[in-house]
């Protein structure tokens, strides 16, 4: 794996955040999954700074959805790319690989 | 019913680029109302949010932040400089302005290194490319203007000085864009 496909930190919450919501992964539902998960103050900003990085390199690909009975306004909806899903394969193998036969004290 | 804070709310249109504009303040809206109208809450995501938003200008309009990358390492330093040493010259002694010329270039030098140093930040490859021989260009120009009042190894030291920060800014850039495998997993 090349040094440039690596996921920051950052970048593999809210990417797993994306995998979460399925079909429900807007900016602001992404920000709430990190909060609620990963216990996170993430930024509405920074949330959306990371979702455009992630869609340049390829890893999530965005559709504008338009308003519904339930929503007023048009809303951007993120999903996973299979070169996502092969990016966070890849990192979760470098993590377990990285924990194999580590202790940790404290 | 409490409203979002207007200068906040003002903040976050002014730093967000076009595209994301709507969905992002429609996200902070509705999440203040869940919020139960906090005020305090809008602040603190308005103003975390500008550095990330602003990033994010920087790298989708990259031909538009190039050009102000080559005006921030190339003219802005040099009117500044040139209006400084005029103003310094209007107000000493001339036999001051003698002593005290080495001192002002290092300053001068040092405003260089800190300007060209975001600006290479924020500029591209391409940036990078055509502001270096543009800040010469400036560079001869304010000294004709100031008839060549400034010390002989400035002319070296600033060019020097702009290529190592305009190239120390976008090394930072590269590192805080690709993250290594040693911290990030």
């Amino acid at each position: 794996m090349a040094k440039g496909d690596y996921l920051g930190e950052f970048e593999l919450l809210v990417l797993l955040a994306v995998v979460r919501l399925d079909q429900d992964a807007y900016g602001m539902e992404v920000r709430r999954e990190i909060e609620a998960r990963a216990a996170r103050d993430a930024s509405i900003g920074a949330v959306y700074a990371t979702l455009d990085r992630l869609e340049t390199k390829g890893l999530v690909r965005s559709r504008e959805v338009p308003p519904d009975k339930d929503q007023t306004r048009t809303r951007r909806l993120y999903l996973v790319t299979a070169d996502g899903s092969r990016a966070l394969a890849r990192t979760r193998e470098a993590i377990d690989s990285m924990w194999q036969g580590v202790k940790v004290r404290g | 019913m409490t409203r979002p804070p207007t200068l906040a709310r003002l903040l976050v249109r002014l730093a967000c680029p076009p595209r994301d504009l709507l969905h992002v303040l429609g996200d902070l809206d509705a999440e203040f109302e869940l919020q139960h109208h906090d005020r305090s809450w809008y602040w603190r995501q308005a103003i975390n949010s500008l550095p990330s938003l602003i990033a994010m200008g920087l790298r989708r309009w990259e031909w538009e932040f190039s050009l102000l990358a080559i005006f921030m390492a190339s003219a802005a330093p040099v009117l500044f400089i040139d209006a400084w040493w005029t103003y310094i010259l209007c107000n000493i002694p001339l036999k001051a302005e003698a002593a005290r010329g080495g001192d002002f270039a290092l300053c001068s030098l040092m405003y260089m290194a800190a300007v060209s140093l975001c600006a290479g930040m924020v500029t591209t490859l391409r940036g990078l490319l055509l502001a270096l021989p543009l800040a010469w260009v400036f560079l001869l120009l304010g000294e004709a203007a100031t008839h060549s009042m400034y010390p002989a190894w400035f002319r070296a030291a600033s060019l020097l000085v702009a290529t190592l920060s305009l190239a120390t800014g976008a090394w930072t850039r590269r590192k805080l864009d690709n993250p290594s495998p040693e911290t990030h997993a």
